[in-house]
């Protein structure tokens, strides 16, 4: 129990419904779900909007993991508070963007600074713990007292770990490497999100095994022996399923301990 | 003609346009340097029996470089990387001059074909003509290296995995156009028994060495890709990713060594003995630029530029505006007076600089505007906000567009290269961002429908060097080429890993066309003096 504490702490997703039930603060608002261009409004802090249903929605400043593109439509998914707004957009918090793979050249709009928007600072920085890192190495972890089952969440249809997954997958590694483990079992997932409108967007079913290879290939090179590790495709999710969503895109990595 | 391809020539005509625009606009900085002609008279040919002293200075156009030998004098005659190892009478130094900063301006490749032609074994028909079929002792047939400074890469098609298993491309390749013959040609082209494609490269520059293959690299994670960085078995460290504009060679050991069975035709290439010799002179020998010809000192006035500077400073550290300046050596020239006297936004608040530099009083006129203009070139680099757009993949990590300045890509103190690593596509080789290039081939890539698009280019592109693709097969990766040092620039041009920039100015010049910056011709002025003194 310790040991869950201490990775919900850094943000590690347990896969376990009832324990992540537990750990997820009650939020007001809305669920929103929907696929628009976003828009770029030139301000010092960098907002990005997105319109759906007639109402304009902020879906984030500056950030380093998976921001918005121009040039793509994103699928935005989040809970959305109408009454609390940001740089002229109803909030989305929390949100998570994921640009779509091809091109849309008509998701191109750059707005200029409507004095909506802070004017004081930029948010450009890098991570205070990756300034004070530089190089250095991340503490070990305590080791496993019993089997765990870890997810991780990717971006719809794509398969790079973005800077919060790094370290999510480095964590994970470095639990493994410090716990008696017999065997690791990666699977990937291809999922599916309902959007507002009613319409279920799948994703590509090739994904669930580039998925898989990523974080497998990601934990060997931390390393995690490659011997132990073993990596599955789940089967793609059948018409209808009631599992929708970011959980639905993700990889599992269940770590079975040699003396449980 | 598809929607791509008129993007494309629309960009070319825009393009050329824009160049003929730049180039009477250049002559302004080209006033400084078209002084001395070129000569051989510090070129170290291979096998020379020379003393290569602790400290030697070499002129260039705009001033002096000096190479820092930190641990002492080095004696040539019988070390690997002075000494002609090969069957085609190469060395290192042919092609890694310490007068042209341990890389190879075109300065002084002229000088050479001048002096010997084709005899001057850099001329090598390899790789130092256009196509190892061309007639020997012609000017035509080595044109891209006289002209570019380009050297023939040729890359076995499909990719190699390091095990030298082949790997199935996410893309087609067709060869669009082939001045050289090279791409088409029966023997050394695509449709060979031995499919090979023929890009045309710089040399980078092989001294401070100890920012490019740091034992420490920022992050265990290639931070935009997401890929966990690969360990180097020799040594067990994480590497940087930086060596090499490609990546093909993940070490300086594996360059070296490739390099040899390559470009020096040594069979077998270098016995470890030789690599460990010329890994330890590589790792101790410092290049930058010393003085300027208006300027004077680079080192004096409260700054402390040249190679000295970078022996004592720490590798793969990532700048962060004020909190940690890019080039410490150049702040004790920045006065309030000068940041004050700025036009443009910055992206941060700019810190309090001190009311003068040291000995200002005294300085001659020309040495005060020059020393005023690196200044002003500098804060430009580090503050001047613009929009970044559509770069692979800095965008897509950061958000695209992103409010940025140079400093962005060129993140690394002392040295300007991307401590990520910077596999980044920033258009110099791509359409419709490259500057036309009608002696280079031209590929189209047409990218699998099942497979990862190139996130602002798509899946038909063209380019004249698709870059780190050609090594990972991926379309995604089309046109992405490792960021490199920004040290010992003056003596080095052209620039661009394809030689497209004739000069420091044409750099800028891209830059600014490329995100719409708007500099003012001042501004460049500035911008060009700043790169020429590191």
């Amino acid at each position: 129990m310790v040991a869950r504490k201490w990775m919900a702490t850094l943000g590690v997703v347990i896969s376990t419904p009832a324990l992540a039930q537990s750990l997820a603060a009650p939020s007001p608002g809305r669920p929103v779900s929907f696929v628009a261009c976003p828009e770029f409004r030139n301000t010092a802090r960098q907002c990005w909007l997105a319109e759906s249903g007639g109402k304009t929605y902020y879906i984030g400043a500056f950030r380093i993991g998976t921001p918005p593109q121009l040039l793509h439509k994103v699928l935005v998914e989040g809970v959305a508070h109408d009454d609390q707004s940001s740089c002229g957009g109803i909030n989305i918090d929390p949100v998570q963007i994921s640009p779509l793979p091809e091109l849309d050249f008509s998701c191109d709009a750059v707005l200029p600074d409507n004095g909506t928007a802070p004017r004081e600072g930029s948010l450009f920085d890098l991570p205070p713990e990756v300034l004070a890192r530089n190089g250095g190495d991340v503490p070990t972890p305590p080791p496993l007292t019993k089997n765990m089952a870890f997810a991780v969440t990717l971006d719809f249809d794509r398969t790079v770990l973005n800077l919060v997954n790094q370290a999510k997958v480095e964590l994970i590694a470095r639990t493994i490497m410090a716990s008696p483990v017999a065997r690791v079992i990666v699977t990937g997932h291809a999922g599916q999100s309902r959007l507002d409108d009613g319409s279920v967007m799948r994703e590509a079913p090739e994904v669930a095994a580039r998925r898989m290879a990523v974080v497998r290939d990601a934990l060997i090179a931390i390393g995690v022996p490659e011997k132990i590790v073993d990596g599955r495709i789940a089967d793609s999710l059948p018409e209808g399923s009631s599992v929708l969503g970011p959980e639905s895109r993700e990889v599992t990595i269940d770590v079975v301990l040699a003396r449980p | 003609m598809g929607e791509s391809g008129a993007r494309v020539m629309l960009a070319a005509a825009t393009a050329l346009f824009v160049a003929s625009v730049a180039a009477r606009a250049s002559h302004r900085a080209n006033d400084r340097v078209a002084t001395s002609a070129p000569t051989t008279d510090n070129i170290i040919p291979a096998g020379a029996d020379r003393i290569l002293s602790a400290y030697a200075t070499f002129p260039n156009p705009t001033g002096t470089l000096a190479v820092f030998n930190a641990d002492g004098p080095v004696a040539t005659r019988g070390h690997p990387f002075f000494e002609p190892l090969g069957r085609n009478g190469r060395a290192c130094v042919t092609c890694h001059q310490p007068a042209d900063a341990m890389s190879l301006s075109v300065r002084s490749i002229r000088a050479r074909w001048a002096a010997a032609g084709p005899k001057d074994s850099l001329f090598a028909a390899v790789d130092g003509a256009n196509c190892p079929n061309l007639p020997v002792g012609q000017r035509s047939s080595h044109s891209l290296l006289l002209d570019k400074g380009l050297f023939r890469i040729p890359l076995p098609w499909p990719p190699r995995d390091p095990a030298g298993r082949a790997i199935s491309p996410e893309f087609d390749i067709t060869v669009v156009s082939d001045p050289t013959g090279c791409n088409t040609d029966r023997v050394y082209g695509l449709k060979s028994s031995n499919p090979h494609i023929s890009v045309f490269r710089r040399p980078r520059m092989a001294a401070n060495m100890k920012y490019v293959e740091p034992e420490r690299p920022l992050s265990l994670w290639h931070i935009r890709t997401g890929e966990v960085r690969p360990l180097d078995p020799a040594t067990g460290h994480r590497l940087g990713g930086n060596v090499m504009s490609d990546g093909r060679a993940p070490t300086l050991i594996a360059q070296m060594v490739d390099a040899s069975r390559t470009h020096m035709a040594m069979k077998g290439g270098l016995s470890p003995a030789q690599q460990t010799q010329v890994r330890k002179f590589l790792f101790q020998v410092y290049a930058a630029q010393v003085t300027d010809r208006a300027g004077g000192r680079l080192d004096t006035g409260g700054a402390y530029l040249g190679p000295r500077a970078l022996r004592d400073g720490k590798p793969a550290v990532v700048g962060a505006y004020s909190a940690r300046p890019m080039f410490p050596e150049i702040e004790g020239w920045v006065t309030q007076r000068i940041a004050s006297s700025i036009k443009w936004i910055p992206l941060v608040k700019l810190p309090p600089f001190p009311a003068t530099r040291a000995g200002e009083a005294s300085e001659a006129p020309a040495q005060r505007a020059f020393r005023d203009s690196v200044a002003r070139g500098y804060l430009s680099f580090m503050y001047r906000q613009f929009l970044i757009r559509n770069v692979a993949d800095l965008n897509a990590f950061i958000g695209n567009p992103v409010k940025q300045t140079c400093a962005a890509c060129h993140n690394m103190v002392q040295t300007g290269m991307d401590v990520a690593p910077g596999y980044l596509d920033l258009g110099t080789t791509t359409y419709p961002t490259a500057t036309p290039a009608p002696d280079l081939p031209l590929f189209r890539i047409d990218c699998h429908k099942d497979t990862p698009p190139h996130p602002y280019l798509g899946r038909e592109i063209y380019t004249t060097d698709p870059g780190r693709a050609l090594i990972t097969g991926r379309c995604a990766d089309v046109g992405k080429v490792v960021i490199q040092q920004m040290r010992g620039l003056a003596a080095r041009a052209p620039y661009f890993a394809g030689g497209s920039a004739q000069d420091l100015r044409a750099v800028v010049n891209f830059y600014d066309t490329r995100f719409r910056i708007g500099y003012t011709q001042d501004e460049i002025t500035d911008l060009v003096n700043f790169m020429g003194a590191l």
